[in-house]
């Protein structure tokens, strides 16, 4: 197993709702939201992470604060060892070399008003790095990494030639060009198309291979995770549920909610028509986080225990573990709604 | 923001934009070459006074015998003066304030808007007359004056635009990779986000110049230049006797401002698309008359489409996004229409209920609903002055868009708007009735009965999404046409509500067609699946086959680019090139650009459509070979 890259412990993320004029009226000024409720994570030096949870579950906020774009209530980003939670000025410039962004939406990942070329070598540029000369070889050579070739007439385009597929390469060769130890990529392929998908998808296997970053790699999708990742966390309202090797969890999950995922997820294959789990409960809870367990409201095995206590983290051996009181047994068993 | 070229360009197509730029730049080259006119000094007093225009002195002469036009033209330079001073002082002063207040928020933002607000709160001339009545009246003051009370106009579009602008990833991104706050702000932000504020500059700047003259009308204004406003003044006194000598000066700032405010305006609207008249003016379609063979009432099928085409027209661009598509489907079936973004498959939905944007035509095609026809070799079909489509929409032909969730009204509660909507189509049924419909309806769907008395906003998207499809089967109609329903929902939900429709539908014996970007929902969803490539449906059969048997090179390797959570892990298959629009008339096969078994044939001439399996075509010379050949192992 490779060392520990970047490790993330105890993070907590409270957003103050505003004293907005509107609060006045409407007599709502709450405690806050809190997104991201005290989630620990490793990502490992070239590996893998990917973080699984539907819209609200905190996976954004996690990449986010993964990046040191936005600082944690509470808890500690350490980064190749050292605690680089509160790093400001030079400090943070290097950090940032180290670390890149890779963002879901390729239509406006690039500023309209650059060529290609300027926007991929602006890292280059903005860390003083090379002569203007050696910044566009530098510039050429990843763009055709990225497989945009001829890297010299995509260098010279504008985005609005590009089409979606092709501006997700040139933000991928910008993430990459400082030749960064982690990438962050949140959702970077969920607004392409089918077609052009797996081949960004392969790109960045290829390009990991090559280069050996890690990426930490933020998705709503399990087979995508599945895909790319050597281990899943998979977050629920702020924290996360379950955590493990990938073919590990996806073939014994231990967590409900894992499993209801992974029966959410249409089958395409010829005759393999799953059987489909009803779930109780509607949408993420917009009021808060629950009590005792955070998904007993919707899970179809939730007991007394689940409303009152808040289950710790149960090991499944080999990194596995899920935070369910029945892990154990979910993961021997899969759902099974207890009489 | 456009390239300046690219604005020009549009600029000029617009005779408006045309005339006001070319009369701007006219003032501004006399402005900067007044001394070189060889006019007379507009400050000599030399010739007669009161000398009426035409010869030697074209405008003529003032009370003091000084040359009207010379001073005119002299008075352009300090109109201009003054409207690029306070502009670009104002901008400037509103740029910088505006891109701190929206860049950092917070306080500074509070603090900073509260000071907008004031200054806007003050009458603009009040303060104006109260500087240059405390400072004195030089044309450097008059210019500060003006833009003391203009900045707080650049400042807060400056600060919406920040807003907006922020969040946008290549912002982001350049903050991610090192980018001081200070460095995106001048290298990304305040060059995407000044394209509006320029446009209000052209208007300030006629503000200023109309501001200037009012004040030296009062005579506040600066002393020692020639300012039309002086000469209005001056002139007014001897309206009677020798009007040219206001005249002059008004005509020329009503010129000059009206063409400043009209210039604005047409940046503006080059530089905003959606002013552009992309959907173009509502218009009147021409419409046929029902067949005379129709048949009364035939059972089945429920919808008969044959070679219908839409075509959208962009600028002068015609795409042909449904681009001959037939199928038919008997009643109680189940369709999925799939395809990458820009296929054509939202087209096919809104073609089939004629619900197409103003810059789209139907070019052709014949759709039968029902046995009935509804449209005729691409025209409408009307019936005694009605179009029979109207009388079939929602009753009969229903629809679920992925964004039916926002289409609820906020402010009534849901029960009210379906009682409402069910009584518009139903005009016989009283409240009760109609209330009792709305709640069966909400059992069908799975929902507490009490919720109807909810407002929307106290619902979740996935209830919304559930209500609005109770909506659109309150009356009972035959077909429902589904355009990614659930695409904005979360996976769990998504996967319930597709459940639902699934089961809705073999209980109601509706007929459905799911218009979805993914297989995998088609695929527990519907019993055939037709899939579309640039305006075509180039495969289509049962869902069992299409998955387990594909016969379209495009079907395959949509389907091995597909990760999968069951299978065994295999490298996923990638398709080069991008998906395209048919523009023009295609030779050849129109996937064989991305082909990887295209040959001289796929290039030259237009594959059939090949009848595999019972209810199985697919458009490809190869077709049979495909259907013979298992897809690739997924071992």
């Amino acid at each position: 197993m490779t060392k520990p890259l970047i490790e993330l412990s105890g993070l907590r993320m409270v957003y103050e709702s505003s004293h907005s004029f509107m609060s006045m009226f409407t007599g709502r000024s709450g405690p806050g939201v809190t997104a991201v409720d005290g989630i620990s994570l490793t990502v490992r030096s070239g590996e893998t992470t990917a973080i699984v949870g539907e819209s609200g579950s905190g996976k954004t906020t996690t990449g986010r604060i993964a990046t040191l774009q936005e600082r944690p209530t509470a808890g500690t980003v350490r980064f190749d060892g050292e605690d680089v939670t509160d790093l400001s000025g030079a400090a943070l410039k290097r950090f940032r070399r180290q670390v890149q962004m890779i963002f879901q939406n390729p239509y406006e990942a690039l500023d309209p008003r650059l060529t290609i070329g300027q926007s991929v070598g602006e890292p280059l540029r903005l860390h003083h790095l090379g002569s203007p000369g050696e910044r566009r070889a530098k510039v050429l050579k990843i763009l055709a990494e990225v497989e945009l070739r001829p890297a010299e007439a995509y260098a010279d385009r504008y985005p609005a030639d590009l089409s979606g597929g092709q501006l997700q390469r040139a933000a991928i060769a910008r993430a990459l060009i400082l030749e960064p130890k982690a990438v962050i990529a949140d959702e970077p392929v969920s607004m392409l198309d089918v077609s052009v998908r797996s081949g960004v998808m392969n790109l960045m296997r290829a390009l990991q291979s090559r280069m050996g970053m890690s990426y930490l790699y933020i998705t709503h999708d399990l087979a995508v995770a599945r895909y790319m990742a050597n281990r899943i966390a998979v977050m629920y309202l702020g924290a996360i549920v379950e955590e493990g090797p990938t073919e590990q969890l996806i073939a014994a999950s231990g967590h409900p909610y894992t499993r209801l995922l992974i029966s959410a997820v249409p089958e395409h294959h010829q005759g393999a028509r799953r059987r489909r789990v009803t779930l109780s409960g509607d949408a993420l809870s917009e009021t808060g986080i629950p009590a005792g367990c955070r998904f007993h409201t919707r899970c179809p095995m939730a007991q007394p225990v689940c409303r009152s206590v808040e289950p710790s983290r149960v090991s499944l051996g080999a990194g596995h573990e899920a935070a369910c009181h029945f892990a154990t047994d979910v993961a021997r068993n899969g759902l099974t709604v207890a009489a | 923001m456009l390239a300046p070229r690219r604005l020009l360009t549009l600029l000029l197509q617009n005779p408006t934009s045309a005339a006001s730029l070319f009369l701007v730049l006219f003032a501004l080259a006399i402005a900067i070459l007044a001394p070189f006119l060889g006019l007379p000094d507009p400050g000599q007093m030399a010739a007669k006074p009161y000398l009426p225009p035409g010869g030697e002195h074209w405008l003529g002469t003032d009370n003091f015998g000084r040359d009207v036009l010379s001073r005119v033209i002299w008075g352009t330079r300090v109109a201009l003066l003054v409207a690029v001073g306070s502009a670009a002082l104002s901008i400037l002063v509103g740029v910088i304030a505006g891109s701190l207040a929206g860049y950092y928020g917070g306080w500074l933002d509070s603090v900073l808007s509260r000071t907008f607000d004031v200054f806007l709160l003050i009458p603009t001339f009040f303060l104006v007359l109260l500087i240059v009545a405390l400072f004195g009246s030089s044309l450097t003051l008059v210019m500060i004056a003006i833009a003391l009370t203009a900045w707080p106009r650049s400042a807060r579009i400056m600060r919406s635009q920040v807003l907006s602008l922020k969040s946008r990833v290549y912002v982001q991104a350049a903050l991610a990779s090192g980018a001081s706050s200070s460095q995106t702000i001048v290298k990304h932000i305040v060059p995407n986000g000044i394209g509006p504020i320029i446009t209000d500059g052209t208007i300030l700047m006629g503000l200023a110049i109309l501001t200037e003259a009012g004040l030296s009308f009062l005579g506040l204004g600066d002393q020692n230049s020639v300012s039309w406003g002086r000469m209005i003044f001056e002139g007014q006194r001897q309206l009677r006797l020798a009007p040219w000598i206001s005249i002059a000066p008004g005509v020329a700032m009503l010129i000059l401002v009206a063409s400043l405010n009209l210039l604005g305006d047409g940046i503006n609207h080059a530089l905003n698309p959606q002013m552009r008249s992309r959907g173009g003016a509502p218009r009147r379609r021409p419409t046929a008359a029902p067949p005379a063979d129709e048949s009364p009432r035939p059972v089945s099928p429920i919808i008969e489409v044959d070679n219908l085409r839409l075509t959208y027209s962009v600028g002068t661009r015609r795409i042909h996004a449904v681009d001959g598509v037939s199928f038919t489907l008997p009643r109680g079936a189940s369709l999925g229409i799939v395809g990458e973004s820009g296929c054509g498959k939202s087209s096919l939905g809104s073609a089939l209920l004629q619900t197409i944007p103003n810059n789209a035509d139907f070019t052709g095609g014949t759709v039968r609903f029902d046995g009935q026809s509804i449209l005729r070799d691409g025209k409408p079909v009307s019936e005694r002055g009605r179009l029979r489509i109207q009388a079939l929409r929602w009753s009969r032909i229903s629809t679920i868009f992925q964004s039916s969730m926002n289409a609820l009204n906020p402010v009534t509660t849901i029960r009210k708007q379906m009682v409402a909507a069910y009584r518009l189509h139903r005009p016989k049924a009283g409240d009760a009735e109609a209330t009792a419909r709305v709640a069966e309806v909400f059992d069908l769907i799975g929902i507490p009965r009490h919720r109807m008395n909810a407002y929307p906003h106290q619902l979740s998207g996935g209830m919304r999404q559930r209500t609005m499809i109770a909506l659109s089967l309150i009356l009972e109609p035959d077909l429902v046409i589904a355009d990614e329903p659930t695409t904005a929902l979360d996976m769990l939900i998504q996967d319930q509500i597709l459940a639902e429709i699934d089961k809705l539908r073999r209980r109601l014996n509706l007929t459905l067609i799911l218009v979805s970007h993914d297989m995998g929902a088609v695929a527990e969803t519907c019993e055939m699946v037709a899939v579309m490539y640039a305006g075509r449906i180039v495969e289509m059969a049962p869902t069992a086959v299409i998955f387990g048997n594909p016969s379209h090179p495009y079907t395959r390797a949509l389907i091995d680019a597909l990760p999968s959570l069951r299978g065994p892990m295999k490298t996923l298959a990638t398709l080069p090139g991008e998906a395209f629009q048919p523009t023009e008339t295609i030779v050849g096969c129109r996937f064989a650009p991305r082909c990887r078994h295209a040959t001289d044939l796929c290039r030259t001439e237009a594959p059939p459509s090949v009848a595999l399996s019972s209810g199985h075509t697919a458009e490809c010379h190869y077709a049979r070979a495909f259907a013979a050949e298992p897809l690739r192992e997924h071992a």
